[in-house]
């Protein structure tokens, strides 16, 4: 079928903000600031085959795996036994959930008649879904039974009816059961308006028009693809590099990537890269192909809006049992980690062919924060959320200040005024981390310090921060940036009693504080040239500190270019000094 | 109408055989061994009220708890909208579960001619359920979301057909699949193995004759426990004891219970006990309902087939919140060390009036132990067992050496050959533990020591041995036991690196020593009022040192073994004096 290019985009352009209404629809009706305030959750429409349609996202991984999970289901109960008002539930990490068990994937086929036409599904981080710790996610899991209750492709509602078992068992299973199942029911909520968009697309236009405006659309976006592959330089691009450690043990964690871009191909090979490991960062292959895409996308057409055919040219290699590619019973309840050391690890190897379209190195760790307590009324409290840090310089600019991690998109943290609200916490500083890592001609974006103060009698703190140990990259002369990390300053001290990347459900009291600092981003050219106007704007922006501007920019003490040598501005100094006898 | 007395006791003894033949079948067709080697299992029939008819139970924890998980599936569904093939499915502590998650019970209604007539049911430990810990049950949890999936009172099959994503979700969430949906089909095939029976009897004798017997069986039940109860004296009875600690915490917990019997009424009240604890050893409402009626047909009438009738009289007060009654999401998964405080207190309250029918105290914690690893040959294993001790004296009988304790009933520990054939384990010593303890006109029997060296690369163990703190009670003079302990030796060190009662997934290496202790249960009477014979036998057994036997027993022996009379009588009117002084 030809179809007039008007009533193309039409269609296609339908698709898009159906999509873009499925994601507000969700956030609206969730009860987890989770989902409504950091959208820590994605919506996507697809065709039959799983392919990517359209879709809406709060988190970048998030939507390369839904195809996952939409073929997973389809898998498991055959096209033909799926009906109208279906909806299916998955969250195997190993299977179509692809991250962790917190973040439940629902999946429900839309028809037209009695024809599947396309499906419409979400994957969002439901704040509990039970397992050993509050918040379901922690650092010290070994096992997936201990990550909270895995719905392995389930159907939750059978043409429009909720399985009542299902509730039941989600319900008793979760420590804030009000809460996930609201996670729930906004999830089918937001199913449903993307059922009724596409059905009434059907209705004015016809199935065929429908079908021929996805197949068009999705050919579109491998043309685009595949031109802008065609500019890049063919080649093998190598990096390699190292994980802090997997929470359990101190061993740093190798990775590498190799990537062979040819006339029509882009393949990453992660052979070589370290086992699974014992702890819970371990990622799994749908997030691995969901990294690969991230990155392919950045250096190809970033701005045209993603669908399954921009992605056809990747092709992903890496064995069974890997760090990216764990298997049953790996715990991967912060696979995040992983997932963004995957992109990370593209992003450098890629950095010298397309330094127009990438930064250096940034603070990259999701930087989870799990704090949880109980209130004086005996009731239980989680605030779960990530942190936003420093991104590193561009050859043509400084790094981005105080913006979430690449994995996160388009998340927010939490705010200070909703944090006060609906916590017995106070945020007693929210601001900048001025330190001296992420010099160079361009600079790196700022990390940031945000301090929780206990406001209730007991509580707990779990938290992952990669790139504790080894920190952002810089280039061509800039230096690294600063580690991401967790102090804690008991009631009534000055230092901290300890300066951590991650922590498990470490106890918290009254007035104890949490300060959480994340990294700056790496820097790029030998800060030496950095111009002298910049530094200024700097200084009076106190982005640096006037010691800084003549040790590391080589500014004399009347505010001069000077000959004196700066200090080694590669030096990673602990940005923390911390009690003593800890 | 009225069933005659012949036809009545068919149907009764045919009710009864239905609960063994559920018994039976789910014990054959059962995947863990939990349940087809311990019997850690009940099955049963019950009224379609819910009040159990004929039960057949392993362990006598389980006595009477059927009842409790009927009653939670009719409150919560209709039973005007149950059809037959439906089962449902609960595990939940605080209500009709009543013990761990690990103990799952099924229930399924039985049909007759469109008319529901009955339910069978069953409650079986299954291996794995999840949770933070291989097993599912450990001694570190601090809430229930730690110890497992939760089957909330669920239906699971719906007219025989399974309802979809249920048995999907169960075999993901447990780390041995194959044996959890083992253990729930052959949960199934013994529900079905009742329903089958139920059916049979009301076809041959229809239901107005089914439910007439059932009535009469209730009320005969009720007049046997009321006979009985009458031989009791009435009065107040008290007990006190401490329970070691809660696992997460060091503190021992305090325990207590007044008993009222009366001619009509026995009642048990718990008021005082420690609130619900932060560590795995709560038990719930239904958990203690559960071991007083254990109790109560210990001390009543312990040969009479069970059924609800039996129970009437029993009243329990219990307010809620306590180590007995605690609420969600309080950890439950070694609820039975506690249940087993319930039992033992009641045991020692009574045990002044229970005419010879108890012994003093004994080493009752079940000592439960959990190794597990991974093994190069074998591959992933876990070994899951209880341990023998020792039981209590009797007035006119030493206490039993090496027995399993009362909350486990009729169950068995793992031989030898079995452990060192199945599982990275050689067994370096398997004997009797007769440390000092238990002394008495009738001392307390032997427990038993057994040393597990691994020889796997690694393993963990978890264990859970009450009693540790405050051993088994002696009386009328007798000393009391002495304490169960799990003891760690490194590889070729002779001294214990740590001696405990809990452990949890504690790391051992290769030729490191697992020593698992049971306690020498309590001793009744004066020590020296002991048969010299009997303490020259203890000595030729090397079961007591000659200078115990002087010291303690004030029994002198000449160097062939033999009692030396006189000797001993001075020895014996010295150490007299010294007590009185």
């Amino acid at each position: 079928m030809t179809m007039d290019p008007f009533t193309l985009t039409i269609i296609q352009e339908h698709l898009q903000s159906a999509a873009i209404e499925t994601f507000v629809r969700l956030g609206r009706a969730s009860k987890s600031p989770i989902i409504y305030e950091v959208l820590d959750y994605a919506c996507a429409l697809l065709t039959p085959q799983g392919e990517l349609i359209a879709e809406a996202q709060g988190v970048p991984g998030f939507t390369g795996v839904l195809p996952f999970a939409v073929q997973s289901i389809v898998e498991k109960f055959g096209r033909d036994q799926l009906r109208p008002g279906d909806i299916y539930a998955t969250n195997d990490p190993y299977g179509g959930g692809g991250t962790h068990l917190s973040d439940v994937c629902l999946v429900g086929p839309i028809f037209d008649g009695d024809e599947l036409v396309a499906f419409a599904a979400n994957k969002g981080h439901w704040t509990e879904v039970g397992g050993m710790a509050p918040g379901s996610w922690t650092t010290d899991a070994t096992e997936i039974y201990q990550e909270g209750l895995q719905l392995p492709a389930i159907r939750v509602y059978d043409q429009g009816e909720a399985n009542p078992a299902i509730l039941d068992i989600i319900a008793a299973n979760s420590r804030l059961p009000d809460m996930t199942l609201s996670d729930l029911f906004a999830g089918v909520a937001s199913i449903r308006v993307g059922e009724a968009r596409v059905r009434s697309l059907c209705e004015r236009y016809g199935q065929e028009a429908l079908r021929a405006s996805i197949h068009q659309l999705l050919q579109q976006g491998e043309i685009v693809s595949r031109n802008a592959l065609h500019e890049l330089p063919r080649g093998v691009y190598e990096a390699d590099g190292f994980m802090d450690d997997d929470g359990l043990s101190e061993e740093p964690i190798p990775i590498r990537v190799r990537i062979t871009i040819d006339e029509d191909s882009f393949t990453a090979d992660f052979s070589g890269s370290s086992p699974q490991v014992r702890g819970p960062i371990n990622g799994t292959r749908a997030r691995l192909y969901s990294s690969t895409r991230v990155v392919f996308k950045a250096i190809t057409a970033p701005q045209y809006p993603n669908n399954g055919g921009c992605f056809r040219p990747v092709k992903v290699i890496c064995p069974d049992g890997t760090i990216f590619t764990a298997q049953r019973p790996a715990p991967v309840s912060t696979y995040w980690e992983t997932g963004a050391a995957a992109v990370d690890l593209l992003w450098q190897a890629l950095y010298p062919i397309a330094p127009e379209k990438l930064s250096v190195g940034h603070f990259l760790s999701i930087c989870g924060t799990n704090l949880s307590g109980t209130r004086e009324d005996g009731s239980l409290f989680i605030l779960t959320e990530p942190q936003a840090g420093g991104w590193g310089a561009t050859s043509e600019r400084d790094g981005q200040n105080g913006l979430v991690a690449q994995g996160n998109g388009e998340t927010y943290n939490i705010p200070v005024e909703v944090c006060e609200t609906r916590y017995p916490l106070l945020v007693d500083q929210y601001a900048f981390h001025i330190v001296p890592q992420g010099a160079g001609r361009f600079r790196g974006g700022r990390g940031l310090v945000r301090d929780y103060r206990m406001q209730c009698p007991t509580g707990q703190v779990t938290t992952t921060y990669g790139r504790h140990r080894f920190p952002p990259w810089g280039m061509a002369g800039g230096s690294p940036g600063s580690p991401n990390g967790v102090a804690i300053i008991r009631a009534g001290d000055e230092l901290p009693a300890l300066w951590r990347g991650k922590l498990t459900r470490y106890p918290l009291q009254r007035d104890d504080v949490v300060r959480i600092i994340t990294g700056s981003g790496g820097g790029y050219g030998d800060a030496l040239q950095r111009p002298l106007a910049a530094i200024e704007e700097d200084l009076r922006n106190e982005y640096i500190t006037p010691e800084q501007a003549v040790d590391l920019y080589g500014l004399n003490k009347n505010g001069e270019e000077s000959c004196v040598s700066p200090l080694n501005s590669t030096s990673v100094n602990e940005p923390i000094k911390v009690n003593e006898g800890n | 109408m009225t069933v005659d007395r012949f036809t009545l006791e068919i149907i009764a003894e045919s009710l009864r055989a239905g609960a063994r033949e559920m018994f039976i079948t789910y014990g054959r067709t059962a995947q863990s061994p939990i349940i087809y080697e311990v019997l850690d299992m009940a099955c049963g029939l019950t009224s379609i009220d819910g009040e159990l008819i004929a039960e057949a139970e392993g362990v006598p924890g389980f006595i009477g708890c059927l009842s409790f998980a009927v009653r939670e599936i009719t409150d919560k569904f209709e039973p005007s909208s149950m059809q037959p093939g439906d089962i449902y499915a609960t595990n939940d502590p605080y209500k009709g579960g009543g013990t761990h998650l690990s103990d799952v019970c099924l229930v399924s209604p039985i049909f007759h001619e469109g008319q529901l007539v009955a339910f069978a049911a069953n409650k079986a430990h299954w291996t794995e359920v999840g949770g933070m810990a291989p097993g599912s049950w450990t001694t570190d949890s601090t809430e229930v979301y730690q110890e497992g999936i939760q089957l909330p009172a669920i239906q699971i099959f719906d007219a025989g057909e399974p309802i979809s994503g249920i048995i999907d979700i169960l075999e993901a969430n447990v780390r041995l699949p194959r044996m959890t949906l083992g253990d729930m089909y052959a949960g199934i095939a013994a529900l079905r193995a009742g329903e089958r029976c139920v059916r049979q009897l009301c076809a041959k004798y229809g239901y107005p004759a089914l439910r007439e017997t059932i009535s009469t069986l209730l009320e005969r039940g009720e007049q046997v426990a009321r006979a009985a109860l009458a031989q009791l004296p009435s009065g107040t009875y008290h007990s006190e004891m401490w329970i070691d600690d809660d696992g997460v915490n060091d503190e021992p917990l305090y325990v207590c219970v007044k008993v009222v019997v009366s001619a009509d009424r026995f009642l048990a009240d718990f008021t005082g006990c420690a609130p619900q604890a932060v560590g795995p050893i709560n038990s719930t409402h239904v958990g203690t309902l559960v071991s007083v009626r254990e109790i109560f047909k210990e001390v009543l009438d312990p040969d009479f087939p069970n059924n609800d009738g039996f129970f009437r009289p029993i009243e329990v007060i219990c307010p809620t919140g306590t180590l007995f009654s605690a609420e969600r999401p309080a950890p439950t998964s070694t609820y039975w060390e506690t249940g087993a405080y319930v039992h033992d207190l009641i045991w020692q309250a009574l045990f002044p009036v229970a005419q010879g029918r108890l012994p003093v105290g004994h080493h009752m914690s079940i000592c439960g132990t959990i190794v597990s690893g991974e093994d190069e040959e074998r591959g992933p294993f876990v070994l899951v067992e209880p341990q023998a001790g020792g039981w209590g004296a009797a007035p006119g009988k030493d206490g039993q050496s090496g027995l399993v304790p009362a909350g486990d009933g009729e169950t068995y520990i793992m031989p030898v050959e079995v452990c060192e054939t199945r599982y990275p384990i050689v067994v370096d010593q398997f004997a009797f533990n007769t440390e000092q303890g238990g002394a008495g006109r009738w001392r307390g029997g032997y427990g038993l020591i057994r040393d597990y060296r691994i020889t796997a690369d690694s393993a963990d163990l978890t264990a859970t041995f009450g009693r540790f703190k405050f051993p088994p009670w002696g009386a009328g003079g007798g000393a009391d036991g002495s304490a169960n302990a799990i003891e760690i030796f490194r590889a070729g060190q002779a001294e214990p690196e740590l001696r405990k009662g809990k452990v949890a997934r504690l790391r051992l290496a290769t030729g490191d020593v697992a020593r698992l202790i049971t306690a020498v249960g309590g001793g009744y009477g004066s020590a020296l009022e002991r048969e010299p014979q009997a303490v020259a036998l203890d000595v030729r057994n090397e079961t007591l040192s000659p200078t115990d036997a002087r010291e303690i027993y004030g029994v002198a022996l000449v160097v062939d073994g033999t009692v030396d009379a006189e000797q001993t009588h001075l020895l014996r009117k010295q150490l007299q004096e010294a007590d009185r002084s």
